[in-house]
Parts: structure tokens; sequence; C-alpha cells
């Protein structure tokens, strides 16, 4: 089943991905890498389905959707630093130990890069 | 000799929501220069997001605030004719089947209201806990309701919206003896997914914690009105 939420993310990221393609002088897309924070909300599994469904009769139809799921990290006063948490519901620094306050990644929803084919160019063109 | 083509990258990095942030920055923009205090309620469908409304529009137009609501539901007008009720203008978003509000829904139902003549402006979202927190709507504050009757692990099972809020109110509180509500289970779950959410508990119904409901609004609006 595909869900809502997924598939309008889905669309959103069909259109995109088909006009940064097209932009770039592609034919076909091979393959589409997005990111998502943990907290993004969102269900790689329900987005895959979705972009399935909303790639069809598009230059994405035959691509594969590769999901990133990346980790939650926030900015650690004492180290002065992005620090990586090691899971949620986990805020204390685990280089310091000190409580960590501000989210800094995790909730991204990113589509990075395109793996892409041009067309191929003209028969007789040497 | 057909040539061979090679695949390569094109980098994009681009968010997938980036129009509706679009959006939604030129509305939080309009609101600050308006003044204008914006409350988005979230909460799963039942958590009481129109009991609360309906009293608190009609608490705070009797105090002297200018109070206007929009109300997002999949289908029907029954919110908005409830809130109407409390004199306030309110109108109605219907999103015929969407999970969340966007930021464009509401830009379009602001049309025609002049925001510098309004003191707050609540929006109730569509009760879902997965879709609503990934779009903005431009307001100032987010609040999430987890009603005494759904559980105390809900913040644990959709912690992306509930680490989004700014707010927790933990609704019905005047059932929480029934329903065996454990209180402190809650809080931690709350503070698990968001750690220092500030959190009030209240009943609309009975009043129960409706003074420092009132108070956060307030405050709330002040701070605005200092920045």
């Amino acid at each position: 089943m595909v869900e809502v939420h997924e598939l309008g993310l889905a669309l959103n990221l069909v259109e995109l991905a088909e006009a940064a393609a097209r932009q770039a002088g592609a034919e076909r897309v091979l393959a589409v890498r997005v990111r998502c924070g943990v907290l993004s909300g969102v269900v790689p599994a329900a987005l895959r389905a979705a972009f399935a469904q909303a790639a069809r009769q598009t230059i994405l139809a035959e691509a594969r959707l590769e999901i990133d799921v990346g980790p939650l990290e926030a900015y650690c006063a004492r180290c002065q630093c992005n620090v990586v948490l090691p899971e949620l519901g986990e805020w204390n620094c685990p280089e310091c130990g000190q409580p960590t306050h501000e989210l800094r990644r995790g909730r991204e929803l990113e589509l990075v890069e395109l793996e892409v084919l041009d067309a191929a160019p003209e028969s007789g063109v040497p | 000799m057909t040539p061979v083509l090679s695949p390569r990258i094109v980098e994009v990095r681009q968010g997938l929501l980036q129009r509706n942030d679009q959006v939604a920055a030129e509305l939080r923009s309009r609101f600050t220069a308006a003044g204008l205090f914006v409350l988005n309620l979230v909460s799963s469908p039942g958590a009481g997001k129109t009991l609360l409304l309906e009293r608190t529009l009609t608490d705070l137009r009797r105090a002297g605030w200018r109070v206007a609501a929009l109300v997002g539901d999949l289908a029907t007008q029954r919110d908005a004719e409830r809130l109407a009720r409390s004199g306030a203008p309110v109108r109605q978003i219907n999103t015929h089947g969407l999970c969340h509000l966007e930021a464009e829904h509401v830009r379009q139902h602001l049309e025609g209201w002049s925001l510098a003549e309004l003191d707050l402006l609540f929006i109730e979202n569509v009760g879902n806990l997965v879709c609503t927190s990934a779009y903005d709507l431009g307001e100032t504050r987010r609040a999430v309701l987890l009603s005494v009757t759904e559980g105390e692990d809900k913040p644990l099972k959709y912690p992306s919206l509930f680490n989004s809020a700014d707010l927790a109110v933990i609704s019905k509180s005047d059932l929480a003896g029934v329903c065996e509500f454990d209180r402190s289970a809650a809080l931690a779950a709350l503070a698990a997914v968001r750690p220092g959410l500030p959190t009030l508990e209240l009943s609309a119904k009975t009043g129960l914690g409706w003074e420092a409901w009132l108070a956060y609004l307030q405050q709330e609006r002040e701070r605005l009105g200092s920045s």
C-alpha cells in the first residue's frame, strides 16, 4: 500500500529530479540518492513504494532509489562541535557526557544527487 | 558502432519540501511584520484540539484579544461551525484527503484578512501524528496535544512530530484517573524525544490547568512583541 504522506513526497522528489536531470542534459536517470534524517518522519519502505508509482512514465521510471538514513547530530556546547548521537532518546554528548540541546541534523529530507545517462550522440557524427 | 555511454553523477542537494518551506518563510515574515502570534496545533484525531480552541477563542476574545482560527480537516465544515460560535473569524480548510496542512493552504485561506488587526492566529492542523511534522506553516510556535486517553508512549512512537513541537499539552486531564494515566511515564517519553520541551496539563472541559495555558499564550505573544 502506498502511504499518502510518502506519495506526496515522492511526487515532489520526481519533479525535482526530473528538472535537475533535464537541466543537466541527461536522457535517463539510473539512480536517485536521497538523504532522510531519522526524525524526518519518512518510512524508507513507504517512500520506495511511492517512488515506484510516482516515477512511472518519466525519465526516472527505471531509476533505483537509494535512501541514506542520516543520524542525529547535535551541537555540544562544551566540545564546541557537532556530535553524532548514537540513538534517539540519548541526548548526552558521546564525547564528554554533557547534555546537548541543539539538534543540528536529523530532520532533513533531501535529494542529494542523481546518476544519469546522457543522450546518445546523433548517429553519423564521428 | 554504438558509442558506449558511461553514467555520470549530477549533484542536486535540494530539500524535497523546498517549495513548502519557501511559502512558509514568506508567511513567517508577514506574521512577524504584522506582530501576529501564530500557533500550529497538531495531534492525533480526537485528542481534543477543537474543544481546546473553542474555549480558548471564547476566553481570549472576552479578555480583549483579537483572535482568529484556520481549521484543517479532510472534509466537512463542522469544526469551523463549532469554532465560529466563539464569535472569532474562522475559516475551514478542506484538504480533500491530504493528511496535513501545507503552507500554501494557509496562504490561500488568509486572503482578505488584515493580519495587522489580529493578535493571535490559531491553525488547527489535520489530526495526524506523522505528516504534519514535516510541513512548516510559518507558525511562531507548534503545540502538540497528547490526551491522557492515548497512551503515554505516543511520543516514542511518533518522535518526529513530538521533536518538532515547541510545547506539549497533555489534554483531557480530567480523565487521567479513570484512564490510569501514568504521568511520569508520559513526561519521560516526551523528554526522550525532545529534552526540555515545555509541557502543560489541562482539561478544556473542566478548566483544570486553564490559567497556565492562557498565561503561556499571553507570554509568547508578548515575547513576540518585544523582540
